[in-house]
């Protein structure tokens, strides 16, 4: 049996997920599996087989009363096509495999892409009409066809997409593969649930700043998330002619048998530094407030893409630096998922000078402030 | 990830165009059905064929026809079905109804729902012809059904899912070049789908093959006439009125009329003739059922599903009788009439019929004749020719002399022969006085000088009076003579050749004059014994004409005059007569898969079921005799081995094939080597290292994962094993581990 390819780390579901040799098969469960679909699987007449279902009674019950034979040979041709139809469809969802790939980043009225990577690993037999099933926590809901043939071996992307409406988490499902083949007489579904929860951030705002002229130097020992000359650590990298020899690392050259150098963040005098406050008592209109994370979200990565952006506070968590995209990231999913707190107590920032916060505007606007200075508005 | 080869694949419209192509196939399969059930149907079902043969090749008119036609078009069948409904019977029409329905679907653009419509609409029609004809050809049709529905189908589905409901329109697909088409097939023809589609084909016959035969039936004696069906269709010889050569036309005609399942060759052990038709009027060259047999016997039809002999064929003596039930399948469209032989004990209808039973002459008919195929299950055979009737001489029987009539005012003013009454027209001579004087002088020819009594003395020297004097042919020519002159004497005046009816009537009339009862009957005599599936084959050519004489006693007896005949049954003949004759011919085997269809198919009963039940616990005890005997002749081998003295000499072999194992055993489990491996080297050879490795590598963490581990398990030592062999299956050669010291202790561990 073939297995599906595995060089990703994203989980594959499904009949071709993992090989399987026939001494695993269990004969019994085999067996009972014919009769009682297995979890999560499960077998409905479609119209058409209804239809097929009455013609078939009809059919059998003139039979017996009138003893026509002609009319039995009828009914076990029906019959045959029904259990024909049902073998079809098992041999078609044999050996498949499929996985769903998120395309971050999601955000709140932005479309968000969700791939589903289809796998076929039969030797032979063609995989025909399968569909998946989509839905968000959120409401949206949605179906992806296989469309044309999917040969032996073959793999195929197929792409959903919808549109957050909100920011917070988000539950992305494939609820599951269904099928008609061949004849859509029966509407199989073969469990495979796939669920994978998602943070969506806020929605960018548009908003009017005068942050730069807002700023003033901050204290010395300030990081960019750039290499340079500061104190803090962030790489080992190989020598190169040029390099100071202050920056060797001595233990790490030793290990590696060649000279290596430390990498080190640049200082900044000037970067921003963001906090952000959800107080109850400050955020009593939900609407400014989620204008609040708009904004804060904007500011952010803006901020972070002029290398402005130093680093966050969100309510009495942790201040962290935000040198890489995964820390933009980071505080990016904890404005996707704050809420109105009744008593947050402020971190404090004492060694930046720029720290920017944020207050509700009139209006049912929100402003942000650099030290009491509106700076920006949304 | 292997490298993908792509087969080429139709796109949309291509498969749209196929479907269509597919749908036209399955109405024209079914439309042609309709040609087996009445040829009254052929000018609607040629009417179809030609408009979806049109629409097949060309898919573009049906989008030239105006909308307002489509729109019109299903109202108008409604009010033609409603009209025929009206104006014929239910079934006729109903066939009538389905064929317009399949032709307008077929030929008009289809939905997804609607291509379901077809489908359920051409199977209507086909297993509704089917179960009216139960021919052979619905056989093949259902066949071709099948396979053609369920491609017809899969497309569907496929078009359905791959357009995700939305289906390019018409004017797309139909502009489809058909060379172009046609090239795109020969690309994506591919030898093994067409081997897997036929390979699906014969698995869908092999399941429905076993559903047929294990479907319960139960013998309830009669099933419900649902879908009886009858023609005015015909053979005019076996009808109320014969005029001489009726039954003579109907032998130009060499198609099958019946088929009788006689179970074995010997069983036919004398020429059978089949009476459908007792005549008893005679005038003008021309046998009636006179009307007073038909007013006596009335036209009333009642139920039948079996019908059993009166008291005097009851008691009648039954040596003759064949023990073994005969059936009969007689093809529709011969007669209203069913072929019965003298005499049987029951007749067994397929399911409940209104016949007219005619207890004169002992004969039965359908209100009209049946359409479709007629089986009859009839038991006590008897052909001997003697119809028991009790009855007759008690009836009230003219003298003869009073029985003249045409060209005898006198007579005719006392016994107007149109008043005539049953059983006197069996006696009436209605001749001239002047040709009723020359067959008197016939009869005394016949007879001499002697006075005959006995019906069967005479009906022996009548037959050979008429063999001395006509030989017999189809064709005949009546000699010159006053045209209203009755034309039998006319021809026994000459010497010209006769065919059956002649003889017959010729017999009649003389019988008659010498003063015995006499009237003519006609059906089937003879046949012939098909020797591929072993029944006798009547063909419409077998029909013949003969008498039946009253004995005088209490019996008709069956005479048959025509020369090659038997004449009087049990009397010596010239030359002897052959029972029947076998046909090994083409058109006899093509006949034989006929009869295997009636027989093995439409005949398949609770009985059949029961014998092939039977059949299968034979073979099952079959196989379990053997199996045992096996078994237990390897069991007291084994015993009487165990049981010799225990020596070097005799049970040497034993103890080397023990510590040759043993030595083995210890072998491979020193060197790691499991069952299954050597398995595999026998039936792939060596494998790579690196995939041996894998394999180890897989079975190991597997074993990692389970509670429940070996005795041996040792974690840090798995551990080790795993990593060496994870450097095996990725790493370079240089750097392996001695790779069999490492399958050996991945072995020993696991």
């Amino acid at each position: 049996m073939a297995l599906a390819p595995s060089s990703e780390s994203i989980e594959w579901f499904g009949p071709g997920a993992h090989r399987r040799r026939w001494r695993d098969v269990r004969i019994g469960r085999f067996l009972l599996s014919l009769f009682i679909p297995p979890k999560g699987q499960k077998v409905v007449p479609t119209k058409a087989g209804l239809m097929l279902s009455a013609i078939s009674m009809f059919i059998g019950i003139a039979g017996y009363n009138s003893s026509s034979n002609i009319l039995f040979i009828t009914l076990s041709l029906l019959l045959s096509a029904i259990v024909v139809s049902g073998l079809l469809s098992w041999l078609n969802f044999r050996s498949t495999a499929w996985r769903m790939i998120l395309q971050p980043p999601f955000r709140a009225g932005e479309r968000a892409v969700v791939d589903l990577e289809v796998f076929s690993g039969k030797r032979f037999l063609p995989t025909y009409s399968l569909g998946f099933g989509f839905r968000v926590s959120s409401g949206d809901t949605g179906r992806l066809s296989l469309g044309r043939r999917l040969d032996p071996g073959e793999t195929r992307r197929l792409q959903w997409s919808f549109t957050p409406r909100h920011r917070g988490r988000e539950l992305i499902e494939m609820t599951g593969v269904s099928s008609q083949f061949p004849f859509g007489f029966l509407y199989k579904q073969f469990g495979g649930r796939i669920a994978r929860e998602v943070h969506v951030w806020p929605a960018r705002i548009a908003y009017a700043s005068s942050l730069v002229a807002q700023a003033v130097p901050n204290s010395m020992g300030d990081v960019l998330n750039r290499a340079g000359s500061g104190n803090d650590f962030i790489n080992l990298r190989e020598y190169r002619i040029g390099d100071s020899y202050r920056q060797v690392h001595w233990k790490a050259s030793a290990r590696q048998r060649r000279l290596m150098v430390r990498q080190l963040l640049a200082e900044n005098h000037s970067g921003f530094f963001l906090q952000v406050d959800t107080s109850a008592s400050v955020w009593s209109d939900p609407e400014q407030f989620e204008k609040m994370c708009s904004l804060a979200a904007t500011l952010a990565e803006d901020l972070f893409r002029q290398g402005q952006l130093i680093g966050a506070i969100v309510n009495d968590c942790a201040p962290f630096f935000v040198r890489r995209v995964a820390d933009l990231e980071l505080l990016l999913d904890q404005l996707a998922v704050i809420e109105p707190v009744d008593a947050a107590i402020p971190g404090r920032v004492v060694a930046f000078r720029n720290v920017i916060v944020f207050a509700p505007d009139e209006n049912e606007g929100v402003s942000a402030y650099v030290r009491g200075q509106k700076a920006a508005t949304a | 990830m292997c490298a993908v080869k792509r087969r080429p694949q139709l796109n949309l419209e291509e498969l749209l165009y196929v479907r269509w192509i597919l749908g036209g196939i399955l109405a024209l399969l079914s439309v042609w059905t309709v040609f087996y059930v009445d040829p009254a149907h052929w000018p609607l079902a040629i009417l179809s064929s030609v408009s979806i043969a049109t629409a097949i090749i060309n898919p573009r008119i049906p989008g030239r026809v105006p909308r307002w036609v489509w729109r019109a078009g299903v109202p108008l069948i409604a009010v033609v079905f409603a009209v025929d409904l009206m104006v014929n019977d239910l079934i006729p029409a109903f066939i009538r109804l389905n064929t317009m329905l399949v032709t307008w679907r077929a030929v008009s653009y289809r939905s997804r729902r609607e291509d379901l419509q077809l489908a359920m609409l051409c199977l209507f029609l086909i297993v509704i012809t089917g179960v009216l004809t139960v021919s052979l050809a619905f056989a093949v049709q259902i066949l071709l059904f099948t396979g053609v529905g369920m491609i017809f189908l899969f497309l569907v589905n496929i078009i359905h899912d791959a357009g995700d409901g939305a289906l390019p329109a018409p004017a797309q697909w139909t502009l489809l070049s058909r060379r172009r088409f046609a090239r795109r097939l020969w690309q994506v023809f591919d030898l093994r789908v067409i081997g897997l589609t036929v390979a699906l084909f014969v698995a869908v016959i092999g399941i429905s093959v076993v559903i047929f035969l294990a479907i319960p039936r139960y013998d309830t004696e009669a099933g419900l006439g649902m879908f009886k069906f009858s023609t005015e269709r015909s053979v005019t010889g076996f009808s109320e009125n014969i005029a001489l050569g009726e039954v003579t036309d109907i032998q130009q005609d060499n198609s099958v009329a019946m088929r009788v399942d006689v179970g074995e060759v010997d069983a036919i052990d004398g020429v059978p003739y089949w009476r459908m038709v007792v005549l008893d009027e005679y005038g003008s060259g021309m046998f009636r059922v006179s009307k007073a047999v038909t007013a006596h016997v009335g036209a009333r039809s009642y139920p039948y599903v079996e019908i059993l002999p009166d008291k005097a064929e009851a008691a009648r003596p039954r040596e003759a009788a064949h023990p073994e039930p005969w059936i009969v399948y007689m093809e529709g469209g011969i007669s209203r009439y069913l072929p019965l032989p003298s005499g049987f004990t029951s007749v067994k209808l397929k399911e409940f019929y209104d016949l007219v039973p005619n207890s004169i002459f002992r004969i039965y008919s359908l209100e009209k004749p049946s359409a479709t195929l007629l089986s009859l299950k009839i038991e006590g055979v008897d052909f001997s020719g003697v119809i028991p009737d009790p009855g007759f001489p008690a009836l009230d029987l003219p003298a003869p002399q009073t029985l003249v009539t045409a060209g005898d005012p006198e007579v005719e003013n006392r016994f107007p022969y149109r008043f005539l009454s049953y059983p006197a027209t069996t006696r009436a001579v209605p001749v001239s006085r002047e040709e009723r004087a020359w067959l008197a002088e016939v009869v005394r020819e016949i007879v001499g000088d002697r006075k005959v009594t006995d019906a069967r003395e005479f009906a022996v020297l009548a037959c050979r009076y008429l063999e001395s004097h006509h030989r017999y042919s189809r064709q005949v020519s009546l000699p010159e003579g006053d045209p209203g002159a009755d034309p039998v004497v006319r021809w026994l005046r000459s010497d010209s050749p006769g065919h059956c009816e002649f003889f017959a009537a010729a017999f009649t009339l003389l019988a008659r004059t010498a003063g015995f009862p006499t009237r003519a009957v006609t059906g089937f005599k003879g046949g012939t014994w098909n020797p591929y599936e072993g029944y006798f084959m009547v063909r419409q050519s077998d029909a013949h004409a003969w008498c039946e004489i009253f004995d005088g006693k209490g019996a008709w007896l069956r005479v048959d005059p025509t020369p090659g005949a038997e004449g009087v049954p049990g009397e010596p003949v010239p030359v002897p007569v052959a029972a029947f004759t076998a046909d090994d011919s083409f058109s006899a085997y093509l006949d034989s898969l006929r009869m295997l269809w009636y027989r093995r198919i439409v005949s398949f009963d609770e009985r059949s079921q029961n014998l092939i039940a039977e059949s299968f616990r034979n073979f099952g005890k079959a196989v379990w005799i053997w199996i045992s005997a096996a078994g237990a002749t390897v069991r007291d081998g084994v015993v009487a081995w165990v049981n010799s003295p225990w020596t070097l000499e005799s049970k040497g072999d034993l103890l080397y094939i023990a510590i040759v194992t043993l030595v083995v055993a210890i072998l491979m489990r020193r060197l790691g080597i499991g069952t299954s491996d050597v398995l595999r080297w026998f039936r792939h050879g060596e494998r790579p290292v690196r995939e041996r490795a894998g394999e180890l590598i897989l079975a190991l963490e597997a074993r990692m994962l389970r509670r429940r581990k070996p005795r041996r398990w040792d974690e840090a030592t798995a551990e080790r094993i795993l990593r060496e062999l994870i450097v095996i299956r990725y790493g370079r050669p240089e750097s392996w581990p001695d790779p069999w010291r490492v399958f050996r202790a991945a072995r020993r561990l696991l």
